[in-house]
Parts: structure tokens; sequence; C-alpha cells
């Protein structure tokens, strides 16, 4: 009776977590396609940049974290070295309405141009499908997909989790290194690292 | 004239709640003190350092481990002639959201972190400074910070604080260095097994932490009591995890089934076959 109920409770378990982990983005696998409107009312589709390299940033403008990189500009160049590289950078927010970071397009637009923010599109997720699909833990939360739409790096924007701004110089920044390794045919060092920051506000 | 005062209290009471607000940091969150558990500390013994932190209700703060998003509590001690040793955590709760799990403290927590004293150590005062930083989370996060400068008096010393010595003994986890344990990955899952010499404490149930970041789907993991003295943990496997990790180790908490208290807690660890 009793390695029945262990014997169940392990069914249970694998049947349920095999379910959950499914169709789940994977390092070395094809990114999920999605699509999602932009703070300006643009559709995006992430098939649309095949043939590119993309970085998926999950923000929270709000967030202690997100503000660390971008009071710094730590982000905003990045965003701008490698969108001049011809690297297309989507900022996704997953905040659901009433949420911390969820905002209407005006204060998004505006946050975007007070911080003079570089990426290419600012996407709204408010009911957090494209988060949960591509399990986006925290906000900063980094991905970078390569031209044949692998991914290829997932995890923390840098190595030191803090929302200190003067760690940003002290950080070696992952993102900036698995991109510059990338583009230039070398393999990627760190594929993956733990992501570091507030919880998306999913709903 | 009445109007205007009205209208004038009333933008003077905005501008302070604006003011305010855009003041908030962790430290309005959480309050954060040092004690020492002696006055004076004889060389080649220990000294505790005691962080109380009271949490505002509805906050928390993390563990050593945050689980699945949030900063842990950190104390840097400044370098000294001094060795810090490892620090004690109590047991944490779980907090979850949607399909993710931290952990950490709500309400109140104690850090307690030891400090050794070399026997070569000279009587007299010493400065010692600490730093705490902590991120404190409700709908939002904050990051708090807050730094100590304490002094130490290292000289002779009969008196022993058997109080905190107690507090330690019934509260924080000890390390189980010889337990019988057997850990195998299967199908991206860890399947943990822990022999467990059970007394009778009534209805209870287990927990575990993982100390490692980074391989495990926090809400996931599971923990069994099982009636032949044994605990089943299950973990499964994180999609993004660079590799299999070689060994597993983490705090296991065995909880009063009815009001949730940790009865007793401790850390084990373990290769995985």
């Amino acid at each position: 009776m009793r390695l029945l109920k262990i014997f169940s409770f392990l069914l249970i378990f694998l049947v349920g977590y095999n379910l959950y982990a499914e169709n789940k983005a994977k390092i070395g696998e094809n990114a999920p396609n999605f699509t999602l409107t932009d703070s300006y009312g643009k559709t995006h589709k992430l098939s649309d940049f095949a043939g590119k390299y993309v970085v998926l940033e999950w923000i929270n403008f709000d967030c202690p974290f997100v503000v660390k990189h971008y009071k710094s500009e730590n982000m905003q160049k990045l965003q701008k070295e490698f969108t001049d590289k011809g690297v297309i950078w989507l900022a996704i927010c997953s905040s659901a309405e009433g949420k911390q970071g969820h905002f209407d397009n005006k204060e998004i637009n505006k946050r975007i141009n007070d911080y003079k923010a570089k990426m290419t599109a600012y996407l709204i997720d408010e009911d957090g499908t494209v988060g949960k699909l591509y399990d986006a833990k925290v906000t900063p939360h980094m991905y970078i997909i390569n031209p044949e739409g692998k991914l290829i790096y997932q995890g923390a924007i840098d190595d030191i989790k803090s929302t200190d701004t003067e760690d940003v110089n002290k950080a070696k920044n992952y993102v900036k290194i698995a991109l510059e390794s990338a583009m230039n045919g070398k393999p990627i060092e760190t594929k993956t690292s733990v992501p570091y920051g507030c919880s998306v506000k999913y709903k | 004239m009445k109007n205007i005062s009205i209208v004038l209290i009333l933008i003077v009471l905005f501008t302070f709640n604006t003011l305010s607000n855009n003041k908030k940091s962790g430290n309005d969150f959480t309050k954060v003190r040092l004690e020492l558990s002696n006055k004076v500390v004889e060389p080649g013994s220990q000294i505790l350092l005691i962080y109380t932190f009271i949490i505002d209700k509805d906050w928390h703060i993390y563990w050593r481990n945050p689980g699945d998003s949030g900063l842990p509590t950190k104390i840097d001690i400044e370098d000294n002639n001094f060795k810090v040793e490892d620090y004690y955590w109590l047991p944490p709760i779980k907090f979850q959201w949607d399909e993710f799990t931290n952990y950490g403290y709500k309400d109140s927590t104690k850090i307690i972190v030891p400090v050794s004293i070399p026997q070569n150590t000279k009587f007299g005062k010493y400065q010692l400074k600490s730093s705490v930083s902590w991120l404190v989370c409700k709908e939002e996060c904050l990051p708090g910070k807050q730094n100590f400068i304490t002094t130490i008096e290292v000289g002779n010393n009969s008196e022993i604080n058997s109080e905190i010595n107690e507090i330690i003994l019934n509260n924080y986890p000890f390390k189980l260095n010889n337990i019988m344990s057997s850990a195998k990955i299967n199908n991206d899952t860890l399947f943990y097994k822990i022999a467990y010499n059970s007394i009778n404490y009534g209805k209870v149930y287990t927990e575990f932490f993982p100390l490692e970041e980074g391989y495990y789907v926090y809400s996931g993991i599971k923990c069994e009591l099982t009636t032949d003295n044994e605990i089943h943990i299950i973990l499964p496997l994180d999609n993004y995890r660079e590799k299999d990790p070689d060994e597993i180790s983490g705090l296991l908490v065995i909880r009063n089934y009815d009001n949730h208290s940790p009865i007793f807690s401790f850390y084990v660890k373990s290769k995985i076959n």
C-alpha cells in the first residue's frame, strides 16, 4: 500500500512536470515564436527578425534592478552598441494591469525618451504569455537569439547581483560578452546564468 | 481667506506626500539592530554578532538563496584580525507567486555572525565595522542598507551567554555530516533520499531548501516523510541549468503540521550518483 502511494505520488509529479516543461524555451533550441504589440501600437513577430541577432530584455521601469541599469546608462549603452550593429533589441514588459511596471503607452514612451533608451521596440505582454513561454522570472532577465532562431543565452545581465549603480563598471557583462563572441564566430563561454532582479509582476 | 488656507494646506500635504514617496527605501520597511553576545570576549574564543531585522507587515526579506527572484540578505564585515565564521540563518519560509518561489523571512529574523578571536589577540578594545544590505519586497522591491560600527572588548571573561547559545541550539539549523542518503538524476529530475531516525514529534511535514542557485525549479520541489524513516525529495531540474549538479546541498526543515513552526532543521550535503 505504501509502495503504491509512493509510486502514485511520483507518477503524478512526473506527468505534471513534463506537461509543464513542454514547449518552454531551452538553450540551443529554437526560440519560441511570439507576436506582441509595441508601445506605439505596432505589431512585431519574432519570426520577422529571422537572420538577425535578437536580444530580449524583460523590463519593469520601477524595479530597482532595472533602475540600476538605466540610471547608470549601462542598458542604453548596450542597446546602442548592438542595435548600431544590426541587432534587434526587444524590451518586453509582462507586468499585468494594476501591477508594478504596467504603464499606458504615453507613460512608457515618456520613460523611454527620458532614459534615452535605444531598444528597437518596447513590447507589451500584459497577460504574461510570452514571459511564461520563456520562463522569465525577473527584471531584467536577458535572452539572446541567433540569426538561425536558436536561443544562445539566457540569464542575468551581469555577474554582480545588486541594485547599486557603482557595481555596473566592476561587473562582467554576460550579454555583451555573449553577443561579441557569437557575432565574431566564437563559442559563448557563459550560455546561461542565474538571473537576478525583481519578480516579473504576472497577473 | 479660509479657502486659500485650505488650498495651501492641501498643497503642503501633497508635496510632503510626494516627497516621502520619492524617498522610499528598504530602510523604511525594515529596521536592523546589532547586539553582541558578550560584553567581553577572551582570546581564542568566539563572540556572536546578532543582527535583528524587524520587517513591516506584509513585506519580506530574503534567505541566503532567495529563490526565483530577489536578493540574499548580505552582511559584510570589514577586514580585521578576527575570523568571521559561517553565519547562522533561521529556517526560511516559502513565498509562492505564479509558478515561482522565493525563500525568506517576514515579521522578523535574526542573522547571527560568529567571530573568532585569535589566541594571540592582545587585551583591548577593537572597532568592528559592518554593513548590512537587503532587499525588502511586497508588491514592489526596495533595497536597504545600514552600516554599523561596534566595539569588541578582548579581555578576561568568565561570563558565558547561555541564553543565546540555547536560542541557537533550539532554533537554528545544525549540520549533519554523516547521513545515509542517495541522490540520482533521472529524466531531468533529481531524486534525493535521506535516512531519518524518526522521533515521534506528532503530525509533521518536511520542506527542503536548496543552497545552490540555478539548478532547480523551486516551485516543483516536493518533500515527503515516509513511514519507513526516509525523507524523499524530488527536485525538478531547471531547463536553463548550465550542467547537472554534482552534489546536492540544502536545508531540511521538519515543521509542526498545525502551526507550521520548525521543530528542527539541518543542513545536508550529498554526492549525486
